[in-house]
């Protein structure tokens, strides 16, 4: 019964969490853009707060940006740099959660490797570690939230849970109007690992961009890459060099 | 602490952006001495990466400076409950949004400018939209067609020319106002997919063109022509090919050594004195106030924040606000209507990931006035615009068209198949101002300086969703034409953008001064010698992007100042 208090409790702070509020495919933007515009739900101070904070969090990010820039143009190791920055990403158990949630997203099957094999929770972990780090405590609040119901519906943390049992709990998640929110969220997050510049720690191997035959990042193409009968031979380069950690 | 008081100069230009930066050219040839302010710093091409994460996800070329602390909040009504976007596209740098715009350079269309007029000698008063503010701009596109042309040439535009004094060809867009001539450079680069969309439009007896694009198609003013790498939005050019200002209009300015750039130059206050008149602008840098006088100010930042240093610069000639004594600044304030208004399935693969944004095909027939609006119950309407440039991570968050699950091997197998066989149709309609929308200074949001930030209020409307709805059903018609195996149309909420890419009005032109802030010159009617070049300008967002008409506009005020130097500033 205990359990079941503590995972009530949670469940009745998912609304805080404001992840309704970052949506995937914004009506009044262009689709390459990946603009993240309010669409539905109430304003919360709450959420402003998040926010702002996120806001002033990519004011350091691009600092950081513009050090390794400084960096790559001086030869030095970037792996030193983000070595650095790379602490304090997900607990144990939170990464725990997390890959049983996103290994069902996306899972590895007769189509290729799946979110795990293309690293997508090593592209989520740094994001916590590093660029999203004032969203960490709201995620981690989530995952919680996602154990919480996994345990009142299925009787498990989701980890704990068969392939077939988690699929149940994120199906029920996925339409739960407190934590929709959150599950788009790690969608989201997921689809970044599995198909961002290898160097920022997901798509490893270029597996993501070859499950969808984007033949990779170039500084220039050729009319015949254009071409739509012939399409253009994968071109596997990361554009840093895979694992120096993004920024 | 005081601020630090420097040496006058003729003119000071707020902004140095897709405005102030074409801005700075004509007033730079005449001799005048210009500072000009910019809140960004120069970048460089090192800053610009075919990186996804880096442009489009995290927005580093467009985010982490000035303007983040200033993002306006929004609401439907005055009694409604006002939010903030989490992230929205400004950009302080040398060279402003021109830097990461995907460059669609486009004249306004004729009727753009006499739409009033225009509607009532067509289809009756009745036929203006309940509640719109719309006036007729105090200049036609004939006047409109030197300064045009002026811009075409000095940024460089590549596009195919669909009228030349009249005669029309179809190669280009049939429906445009004439031009004097042809294009600086021919349209980007041919593609099958750009033939296979030129080729649908014609089959349903529609005009299909290139989008014309202020990128190099071939070597230009120097430069090197587009290397279609495919991350041109929201990122910059690595090879400076897309002609920013910053490698434009802005270097052949600096050559006259008649402009002076400040970057990193937060303008706070347009100071005015009891008379009237502008006596120069307040503005900090690294910490120290200055205030920098000058005989005349061309405003040049982005909608929002015109409106906002208007109505933050209040002196005893202007309790209110600078040039707000009849409450205009704000008002006629206009999110452009534009978005994917529908998206197609294909059942081949479209390798439209490498390209640019603007290498486009564009169908006009449903814009503007360009069709018979009888019954139709709306005036104005789309240009419709299939492009190239898609990244992956865009390209797997794409629309499920009912076919799949979210997530699963299901859609595992959907998207492998799918991520390259879809687009959308990008639908620019004509947006009109209203008196449900507008702007003011937000009673409760700060900027980190602690000024309120702008508030939007943007009420529902008719003839936009109208208008969007007919021209999705266009685009549908167009892909299924094209090959599509599904269409799915996707309407937005009937108040509109709110937040736009495309923000215009607030501080509009027109003859008369109690409706319209700036003259047909584009100066203050209460502060003769306070000049506004940007989009704010403008009293009707047409039914394409808006940067090269700003640029236009903003070029004859920068001329008529230095021809009426005296008379403005004396």
């Amino acid at each position: 019964m205990l359990k079941l208090a503590v995972a009530t409790a949670l469940l009745d702070q998912a609304p805080s969490i404001g992840f309704d509020q970052l949506d995937d495919i914004p009506k009044f933007h262009f689709v390459n853009t990946n603009l993240v515009v309010p669409r539905s739900g109430c304003f919360s101070h709450g959420l402003l707060r998040c926010i702002l904070s996120s806001s002033m969090k990519s004011e350091t990010s691009n600092s950081i940006t513009r050090r390794a820039v400084i960096a790559s143009a001086g030869f030095i190791p970037l792996a030193a740099l983000t070595a650095q920055a790379q602490t304090g990403g997900l607990s144990k158990e939170d990464r725990r959660s997390l890959e049983a949630f996103i290994d069902r997203l996306v899972p590895k099957d007769e189509n290729g490797p799946g979110a795990i094999e293309c690293g997508a929770a090593d592209y989520i972990d740094r994001c916590f570690a590093e660029y999203l780090a004032a969203e960490k405590p709201m995620f981690t609040q989530g995952l919680a939230s996602v154990n919480a119901f996994a345990m009142l519906t299925q009787g498990s943390a989701l980890a704990d849970l068969s392939p077939e049992k988690r699929d149940a709990a994120l199906m029920a998640i996925e339409q739960d109007t407190n934590l929709r929110g959150f599950f788009n969220r790690v969608r989201r997050l997921t689809l970044e690992g599995m198909f961002s510049d290898p160097s920022y720690g997901g798509n490893k191997n270029f597996a993501g961009w070859d499950l969808i035959r984007y033949p990779g990042a170039k500084l220039a193409s050729t009319p015949d890459d254009q071409r739509m009968k012939t399409p253009p031979k994968p071109y596997r380069k990361a554009l840093y060099g895979e694992n120096h950690g993004g920024h | 602490m005081a601020a630090t008081s420097l040496k006058p100069v003729d003119v000071v230009v707020v902004g140095l952006g897709a405005a102030g930066g074409v801005a700075v050219l004509p007033l730079a040839r005449a001799g005048l001495k210009i500072a000009a302010l910019e809140a960004g710093s120069w970048m460089q091409p090192h800053d610009f990466r075919a990186d996804e994460i880096h442009n489009n996800v995290r927005r580093l070329v467009t985010t982490g400076n000035k303007v983040q602390g200033e993002i306006p909040t929004f609401r439907t009504g005055p009694n409604k409950p006002t939010r903030r976007a989490a992230n929205h596209v400004m950009m302080n740098a040398v060279g402003g949004t021109s830097i990461h715009y995907f460059a669609n350079s486009w004249r306004f269309h004729p009727w753009d400018f006499q739409a009033r007029t225009q509607t009532i000698k067509r289809y009756g008063a009745n036929a203006l939209p309940k509640g719109t503010t719309i006036e007729d701009w105090p200049v036609t596109y004939d006047e409109m067609e030197p300064y045009f042309d002026t811009v075409e040439y000095e940024v460089g535009v590549a596009g195919k020319a669909g009228n030349i004094g009249g005669k029309v060809d179809e190669r280009g867009n049939i429906f445009e106002g004439p031009r004097k001539r042809e294009y600086p450079m021919p349209p980007l680069r041919d593609t099958d997919y750009t033939d296979l969309m030129t080729n649908a439009a014609k089959k349903l007896g529609w005009n299909a063109h290139r989008s014309p694009a202020a990128i190099n198609s071939q070597n230009y003013g120097g430069r090197p022509s587009c290397a279609y790498h495919g991350y041109c939005d929201t990122g910059g050019c690595h090879v400076k090919a897309k002609n920013s200002t910053a490698v434009t209009t802005i270097p052949a300015a600096m050559k006259t050594k008649n402009l002076t750039i400040f970057e990193r130059a937060q303008v706070t206050r347009i100071v005015a004195d009891e008379k009237g008149k502008v006596t120069g602008v307040e503005y900090k840098k690294d910490g120290q106030d200055y205030f920098q006088p000058s005989k005349a100010v061309l405003l040049g930042s982005y909608t929002y924040e015109n409106v906002r240093l208007l109505l933050l610069s209040k002196s005893k000639a202007f309790p209110n606000g600078l040039a707000n004594n009849h409450g205009q600044v704000g008002k006629h304030f206009i999110a452009h209507w534009n978005g994917r208004e529908a998206v197609a399935l294909f059942p081949f693969d479209l390798n439209i990931w490498y390209g640019a944004m603007a290498q486009g095909v564009v169908v006009n027939n449903w814009a503007d006035d360009n069709f018979d609006h009888a019954g139709l119950g709306f005036i104005g309407g789309a240009s419709l615009t299939l492009n190239h440039e898609v990244h992956p991570i865009a390209a797997s968050a794409m629309p499920l068209f009912g076919k799949t699950p979210a997530w699963g091997a299901k859609w595992k197998a959907f998207v492998k198949e799918n991520a390259g066989r879809w687009t959308g149709c990008y639908a620019q309609c004509t947006s009109l101002p209203y008196e449900n929308t507008y702007l003011d200074l937000d009673p409760e949001v700060k900027d980190p300086l602690g000024d309120p930030v702008i508030r939007i209020t943007s009420g529902p409307k008719e003839n936009e969703p109208r208008a969007s709805a007919y021209a999705a059903k266009k685009a549908e018609e167009w892909f299924r034409a094209a090959g599509a195996s599904e269409v799915v149309i996707t309407p937005g909420p009937a108040e509109g953008p709110y937040l736009s890419v495309h923000a215009v009005g607030g501080t509009r032109m027109g003859d008369n001064p109690e409706t319209n802030v700036v003259d047909k010159w584009g100066f203050a009617h209460e502060a003769p010698n306070l000049g506004i070049v940007s989009g704010s300008v403008m009293g009707i967002h047409g039914a394409r992007n808006p940067t090269l008409t700003i640029q236009a506009l903003a070029w004859r005020t920068a001329e008529h100042l230095t021809k009426n130097w005296k008379g403005i500033t004396g």
